[in-house]
Parts: C-alpha cells; structure tokens; sequence
C-alpha cells in the first residue's frame, strides 16, 4: 500500500478537495518521516513544526468553510535556505548568517503562503548557492539516498534530498547553472528552472543576479506546474521581475505529445564527458517522444564549452561582487570550496564580463535561430554528463575540466526541465533536459508531464 | 623559503590589488584555475559582434513612467 507522505502533491491536494484527510493529518505524517530520516540524510537545515501545524490547522478550517485558497492550500511545502522567511532563520548554507533572521519574506514565499501551502522548514544549500560539498562548512551537506558517496548536486541539494526520501512532496530551490536540474537528476526528481523573469527573485538571496533563477522541484513535473502556477507572476519591486507572464499551466497537461517537434541536440549529446548511458537514456527519451506522437528531428548547437565558459565568467564576476566585503574582511571563515570558486570573481577584468555578456546574447540568438529555423517546440539532451562523483573526489574547480550541459538554459533564460529517465548500471537515477522557448514553460512541463505518465516504474522514493 | 612560481605570483599580485588575502587560500590551485578561466575565455567567439553593440543591461522602458 502506498503511504500517504509519498504521493505526489496533486494526489494529495484530490484527497484534501474530498475530506480524505485533513492537512493537520498529512502535515503531522510527514513530520513524523522528517523525524525518522533528517538526522541521517541532513536535508533540512531548519524544522518549523509548530508554524506547520498552525498552518495546517488553518488550512482546514478554510476547506471545512468551502473556501480553499488553491489547489496547494494545506499542503506542505519546505524553502531552500536561501529564500528569506520573515522572523526565521536564512542562513544560505554560510555560517556567516548563523543568525540571520529576515524581516521580510520571499516574494516566492508570500505567493505560497498566500495560497495555504504549509511551510515545514528550511532546506540545506551549499554555501553562498555555490560550494558543495565542504567537508568544512558550518552545516554538513546532505546525503544522496541513491548512494551517499556520491554527491547530491547543488546547490540546491536539500531539497533533492528530501524530496526524494519522502520528507516533503514540494520545495522550491535555485538555479544559476543548474541547481535545481543537478540535484532533481542525481536524486532522481523534477525539477524546473522557469524562464527568466517568470518567478521574482525578491528575497532570494543572490548568487549572480543575471543568471539567478527560482522555480519549484517535486516527484512528478505535473506538481512543479501546480507549484510554478502559483509563484509565478510579475513583482513590480523586482527589477528582473518580466511584465509579460504566462497562462496557468497544470490545468491543460495533457497525456500525449501530437504535434509536438523536438529537437534532439546531437552535439551535446556527443559532447566531452557524456557518458554512453546518460546519452543512451535521453534516446531512450525520445523513442517515448516518439510513441506519444511527437516528431523528432536532429540539431545542432553552438560547441556546449562556449554557453558553459560564458555563464562561468559571469556567474563568478556577479558573486565576487555580491561578496567581496566578505570575502576581503571574514575570507577564512567561509567554506573551502565556495572561497575558492566566489574567489575566482575577484581576477575577472571588466573586458572579460563584458565578452561574456556579448557572447551570451550571440548563443541565445543562435539557439532561438535554431529552434525557429527547425520548427522546434523543444530542444531534448541529457540531464547530467553522468552518475554524480564520489564527494571525496570532488576539488574546488572541476567544473573547469567539463562543460556544464545545464548552463545553456541559464544563459539563454529560457525554461528548462529536468526529468527522471530510469537508472544507471551503478543504481543512480539518470535524467534528461526539455528546453523551451521563452516563456513556453507550459509545453516543457506538458511533455515533461506526458513522459512521466508513460514511465512509471523510473519513480523511487528511497526509504 | 619556498618560491612562488612566476605564474602564481602574477595572481598573487592581482590579489593584492583585488584586496584578497591570497594566503587564505591554495595559491597553485587558484593559478591554475584562473589560466584556464582565461583559455577558455579566449576561445569565446564574439568576433562577429560590433564593435558598436551596446552591452549594457540597462532598460529604460523600466522607468519610464
């Protein structure tokens, strides 16, 4: 039988609507799981059980008065710890905020709670959103269910983790070049990284504010849509917040992909790196595509190293700028791996960010040229080059050796999925990436939702 | 005395200017870091860009009121 605490939250939003069970039920079997599995996989950073169940008991009420709040209302959501959550700690994963308590919230967090969702705590990020995994940060990284040796991903990592155990069904990370899409791929979730401008970034604590991005991870890409329906939205307070918005997308989800054109990016497919299985899984992918009635046609991009080099020069110039008093005045206490890599901003001469933003706007041309001249909805290519690497293997810089295949969608703003497709030989998940048009986030997530349908047996949540 | 290398010692100098402690961190790795970064920020292609394009961010549509 399966247990409650691991439904997808649209389940549990359809037993909610019908009196199946209470929020202050589900709240409380979940944190019962939080309370058996956190002090082993270190997901959540921060619990707030009691604000849980006042919420969830509020909750309650307004379905008992037939006056749900949205399809979310009474369901139980956990925050990256980068997101600020007025009078309750944020510590994005730095013991320099050991103390930090916001007096504002999140724009992300205000929309949820405006919708009733229910806050059970603050989920583990790698340090400033950039340094996992430091054997001496002030919070100890979170471990992956599939294999704790191997790296989670980041730096959205706890909530990878606690999605994937069962300790929520929703939660809300960051992505600046890939951090919701490396973690949902090795702990085997979804996860959206929206287009830019589609989710506000008011209160999320920055980490390159051009490249920044917020968006919703849960276990199916029907939840994210339910998430990303109720955070979206323009914030006149938000500077990179977009005027131009998008229709609600989980109502029109659809099981099939007719008509639907993909365009299978062979080059970075093939690119350095790219294991025969990451490789052999998104083909696999697309023979699914296939069978739902998509075509699929063959593309090629710009070299994958130029999108990855290109976000990494603006990524690490954006932080050290963020952070150079920090880094000029308390260097030595922040983590080893995040001090090296936010460190790096710090030798990035003016001429160099300015090559990289131009290069950023020649690849983001190229890549809606391609997509237009091809009539291309998507563009389809693995989730990750391949299995996580052992944590003890991981040095400050080995995001030099390979490209990043998460970057192109950062740099280019547009929305990007990462969607679970089965196993390695090792037992890790495995994934691969749906990348849309601007503002397209509803057909990512349509044909992200139509592969989950078909593939259920690829959903595994670790006990 | 161990010497730094001549490399090491160019970043080293930029660190000072930078204001960075560059003992607070591994001075070889960080050298050799940043001669990649720069490879590989050679090998970006914005030739066919004008000289005259504009790069700034800005957007006055923003506030115009």
């Amino acid at each position: 039988m399966t247990c409650i605490t691991s439904l997808s939250v649209y389940e549990m939003s359809d037993m909610l609507e019908s009196g199946k069970v209470s929020s202050v039920e589900l709240t409380k079997d979940l944190i019962k799981v939080i309370e058996k599995k956190n002090q082993y996989y270190r997901a959540f950073l921060t619990l707030t059980f009691e604000t849980a169940i006042e919420q969830a008991t509020a909750a309650d009420k307004r379905r008992s008065e037939g006056r749900r709040a949205s399809p979310i209302d009474g369901i139980a959501v956990a925050l990256k710890d980068a997101y600020d959550t007025k009078d309750i700690r944020t510590t994005v994963g730095s013991g320099l905020f050991n103390t930090r308590i916001p007096k504002y919230d999140s724009a992300v967090w205000e929309k949820l709670k405006d919708a009733g969702a229910v806050l059970l705590g603050k989920l583990e990020c790698t340090e400033f959103c950039l340094g996992g995994p430091s054997f001496d940060a002030a919070y100890p990284y979170a471990l992956n269910p599939h294999d704790t040796q191997r790296y989670t991903g980041g730096s959205s990592s706890g909530a990878g983790v606690a999605l994937a155990t069962g300790m929520c069904p929703a939660a809300l990370g960051s992505d600046t070049g890939g951090s919701i899409r490396i973690p949902a791929a090795f702990c085997g979730v979804a996860g959206i990284k929206p287009t830019y401008g589609l989710v506000s970034l008011r209160g999320l604590f920055p980490l390159s504010g051009s490249l920044d991005h917020a968006g919703p991870m849960a276990r199916t890409s029907r939840d994210c849509a339910m998430l990303l329906d109720v955070i979206a939205g323009y914030d006149k307070h938000q500077p990179t917040s977009s005027v131009r918005q998008i229709n609600p997308i989980a109502p029109t989800l659809k099981e099939n992909c007719k008509g639907l054109v993909i365009g299978y990016v062979t080059n970075f497919s093939t690119a350095e790196g790219v294991t025969h299985e990451s490789r052999q899984a998104c083909e696999n992918a697309l023979g699914v595509y296939s069978d739902l009635g998509a075509e699929i046609r063959n593309v090629s991009l710009p070299d994958l190293w130029e999108y990855t080099i290109a976000n990494t020069v603006i990524m690490t110039a954006e932080a050290f700028a963020i952070h150079a008093e920090r880094f000029r005045n308390n260097l030595g206490k922040i983590s080893y791996l995040t001090r090296h890599r936010i460190a790096l901003g710090a030798f990035i001469r003016a001429e160099t960010y300015i090559k990289a933003q131009k290069a950023r706007r020649k690849l983001t041309h190229i890549t809606s040229e391609v997509m237009s001249a091809n009539g291309l909805d998507l563009l389809c290519y693995p989730g990750m080059l391949g299995d996580p690497a052992k944590v003890d293997e991981i040095t400050p810089y080995y995001y030099l050796d390979l490209p990043l295949i998460t970057a192109p969608a950062n740099l280019t703003g547009m929305p990007a999925s990462s969607v679970r497709a089965g196993f390695s030989e090792a037992g890790m998940p495995m994934a691969f990436q749906l990348t849309g048009k601007l503002f397209d986030d509803g057909i990512v997530l349509n044909a992200a939702h139509a592969y989950e349908t078909a593939t259920p047996e690829y959903t595994r949540i670790v006990s | 005395m161990t010497k730094a290398k001549p490399k090491e010692n160019r970043w080293r100098q930029a660190a000072l200017y930078a204001g960075i402690d560059w003992n607070s961190l591994d001075g070889e790795k960080v050298a050799v870091a940043l001669d990649r970064l720069e490879f590989l920020t050679e090998k970006l292609d914005v030739d066919a860009i004008s000289q005259t394009e504009q790069a700034s961010i800005f957007d006055a549509e923003r506030f115009a009121k």
